[in-house]
């Protein structure tokens, strides 16, 4: 329940500076250097790499995001409107 | 040994209740069913956690089987393809094997999809490209709710089949499996290699080629009924599909399988389903052991007990003695030993294994000049600055004969010559489906003005390599192909939207390379009139995106004055040579974009 009430606070662009700190943290670089519209692929995160992201991004905003989804091919606005989306998706339920 | 004085051949008829003599697989699973073994696990799917989310005996496996044959079977005749997507848990051994039952030819590919949703996704169009090749008569998911909520416009015309079916009518089943499936000629399935929406290639595989490949993978890498292999590889490539799928059915041995995801998020669960077992073969490409290395903690390594990992081949992507090397130290205090790991080389064209080192033997790893190397000669050095280090994957597995051919003139090349790598194999492929003059060519090469080998046909690999002293070295690849995640992809893909990016660049010369052998990514040097600095950086930015999104892997654009690009003669551009310039500083770049790090040279 209490993920409810995070969600009602979570923006794109939240979710976006969340996304950059995890993948900093996962490339050792720092989070001025990744590019909001450049595919995660780009930076070596491989469509399998990605679930670790993934995985993370659910824990933390309390959305399942499909499990069918990969990362990789997406840009971090890309993946925030995914996150978005489950997250509406969600709270209609 | 007895004389032979009867001319009679061994008797097909007598149950032989091992999988270990079957002539396809359909034949292996029902001989383990009717034997010894009938009530013993064949196959366990581990969850994300590694805790064992279902089990199946050889008995339990064939009924699943027979029931989704009989299904299949309502929608299509023996031949028919059938999607087979990387289904959870156990349901792609039962769905990959429901279709052999049924004499049907599966077509495994990545998982996607299957409920309504706007847009298209690159997995999306491959999916409608591969259909659009094969044309599938059925796709298979889990339950039958998921076939009720499926797109039926995601592919249309194709029925939505789930895996789990309820035991198939006697009648039904007693006419199952098909005769076909019986017969090692029969296609078992289309494996499809390619990354490119636009281009996709489904080698033809017998299921004689399977039998045959991976006895001989088998007979290398000694694995017995005992062994248990624990694997994370996905389903639709085709190292997952043999190794798990194909390998357990022919040596009698049992199959641990975890989703890629679960390695993925945590590589200790794949470790510890390992150090679980008592003798273990696993199957893996390079980029998983640096996995392992940088995502555990050395604390948690000494916790580990590998000394029951036996074989882990290390196949399917350019073999590093530096990863090996790393992962060895940094697993010893987990009882690893480096003569665990079993280089290999193969290629889906050939099911799946040409050469392979065997079970607990060191290592072969030689330094070769790298001035010679460039010139097509393996010379091996002891001085480090001039040498590039290779690691032999192994020699030839059984019945498996290769050439080192000079891939203009076909004349066989001597040892220590590089040349292309052609194979002669029982696991060699039928061809790429309804691509016959390009399978001829690829799969029925012969060699010029060589009397022993008029009878030989060859699998053209297109890897570049030599023998050295039996030993299979592989040094690159004769086209130009990006192999990205194991997957192919085509320089021109990225050198087109590169062009299409920005203004810029339009109308002009694009070259697309691999970064390097140790490097993962593509370069691309993009040729252009423009100088402005700031219009310059925003053009080689869009097309470092727009390359990224055809090509999932590290991207750097390099734009350059016009005709600085080299090309042939007749105006081909020369990749290769574009690279070295770039590489040595020769070609000067006006601006420059990279997804990696700024200090990480490119």
């Amino acid at each position: 329940m209490s993920d409810m009430t995070t969600a009602q606070e979570i923006t794109a662009e939240v979710v976006v500076e969340r996304l950059r700190g995890a993948l900093a943290a996962l490339l050792e670089m720092a989070p001025a250097e990744l590019d909001a519209d450049v595919p995660l692929s780009a930076y070596g995160i491989d469509s399998m790499t990605s679930f670790v992201l993934v995985g993370d991004l659910e824990r933390w905003c309390g959305a399942e995001l499909r499990t069918e989804a990969t990362l990789g091919g997406l840009t971090m606005t890309e993946a925030a409107d995914e996150v978005m989306s489950a997250l509406r998706a969600q709270s209609k339920e | 040994m007895n004389t032979p004085t009867e001319a009679t051949a061994t008797p097909a008829s007598v149950p032989t209740h091992t999988g270990r003599d079957a002539r396809t697989l359909v034949e292996a699973l029902i001989a383990r069913s009717a034997g010894s073994d009938a009530d013993r696990t064949v196959v366990t799917a581990l969850d994300a956690a590694g805790d064992p989310i279902e089990s199946l005996t050889p008995v339990e496996l064939d009924r699943r089987a027979r029931a989704l044959a009989a299904a299949l079977r309502e929608t299509g005749g023996a031949g028919d393809r059938v999607i087979v997507p990387a289904l959870p848990g156990l349901d792609f051994h039962i769905g990959f094997l429901g279709c052999l039952y049924a004499g049907m030819i599966a077509v495994p590919v990545p998982a996607f999809r299957t409920a309504a949703r706007g847009g298209t996704t690159s997995r999306a169009e491959r999916l409608a490209a591969i259909c659009g090749d094969c044309d599938p008569c059925a796709v298979l998911v889990s339950t039958q709710e998921d076939a009720d909520e499926a797109d039926a416009e995601l592919l249309p015309g194709v029925r939505w089949i789930a895996v789990r079916q309820p035991d198939a009518p006697e009648a039904a089943g007693a006419a199952l499996p098909d005769p076909v499936a019986l017969d090692p000629a029969t296609t078992a399935l289309l494996q499809y290699t390619s990354g490119s929406t636009g281009d996709p290639r489904g080698v033809v595989v017998r299921h004689g080629n399977l039998v045959a490949n991976q006895a001989a993978m088998r007979d290398r890498c000694e694995v017995e009924p005992t062994t248990t292999i624990v694997s994370w590889l996905p389903f639709f490539h085709d190292m997952g599909l043999c190794t798990a799928v194909v390998l357990p059915l022919v040596s009698d041995a049992t199959t641990v399988t975890m989703e890629p995801a679960t390695f993925v998020r945590d590589p200790r669960v794949w470790l510890r389903a390992i150090a679980a077992e008592d003798d273990v073969f696993t199957a893996a490409p390079d980029f998983a052991y640096d996995m392992c290395v940088n995502r555990i903690p050395a604390e948690e390594r000494a916790a580990l007990d590998l000394s029951t990992w036996r074989v882990a081949v290390n196949g399917s992507e350019p073999v590093r003695a530096a990863t090996q090397r790393r992962f060895a130290e940094a697993f010893r205090t987990s009882y690893f030993r480096e003569e665990v790991f079993s280089p290999g080389f193969g290629l889906a064209e050939c099911t799946l294994v040409v050469s392979v080192s065997r079970s607990l033997e060191p290592p072969v790893v030689a330094r070769y000049d790298r001035d010679a190397l460039a010139e097509g000669k393996a010379v091996p050095t002891s001085v480090a600055a001039d040498g590039l280090e290779l690691v032999g994957c192994g020699t030839v597995v059984d019945d498996v004969h290769v050439a080192v051919a000079d891939p203009g003139t076909r004349h066989r090349l001597a040892d220590r010559v590089v040349g292309e790598i052609w194979v002669d194999s029982p696991g060699n492929c039928g061809g790429y489906w309804g691509r016959a003059q390009e399978s001829a060519e690829v799969f029925a090469a012969r060699l010029a003005g060589a009397d022993e080998d008029l009878d030989r046909t060859y699998v053209r690999t297109g890897d570049l390599g030599f023998v050295d002293g039996g030993e299979l070295f592989i040094t690159g690849r004769i086209k130009d192909v990006l192999i990205i995640g194991g997957e192919n992809y085509f320089p021109q893909d990225a050198e087109a939207v590169a062009v299409d990016a920005h203004p810029a660049f339009a109308q002009q010369r694009a070259a697309a390379w691999p970064l390097s052998e140790d490097d993962r990514g593509v370069a691309v040097v993009v040729e252009t009139t423009v100088r402005d600095p700031e219009v310059l950086a925003a053009a080689v930015r869009a097309a470092g995106i727009a390359v990224a999104k055809v090509l999932p892997t590290a991207v750097s654009v390099y734009a350059v004055p016009r005709n600085k690009v080299p090309r042939t003669t007749s105006g081909k551009i020369r990749r290769r040579a574009c690279a070295q310039q770039v590489l040595a500083g020769q070609l000067e770049p006006l601006a420059r974009w990279s997804s990696r790090r700024t200090d990480g040279a490119a």
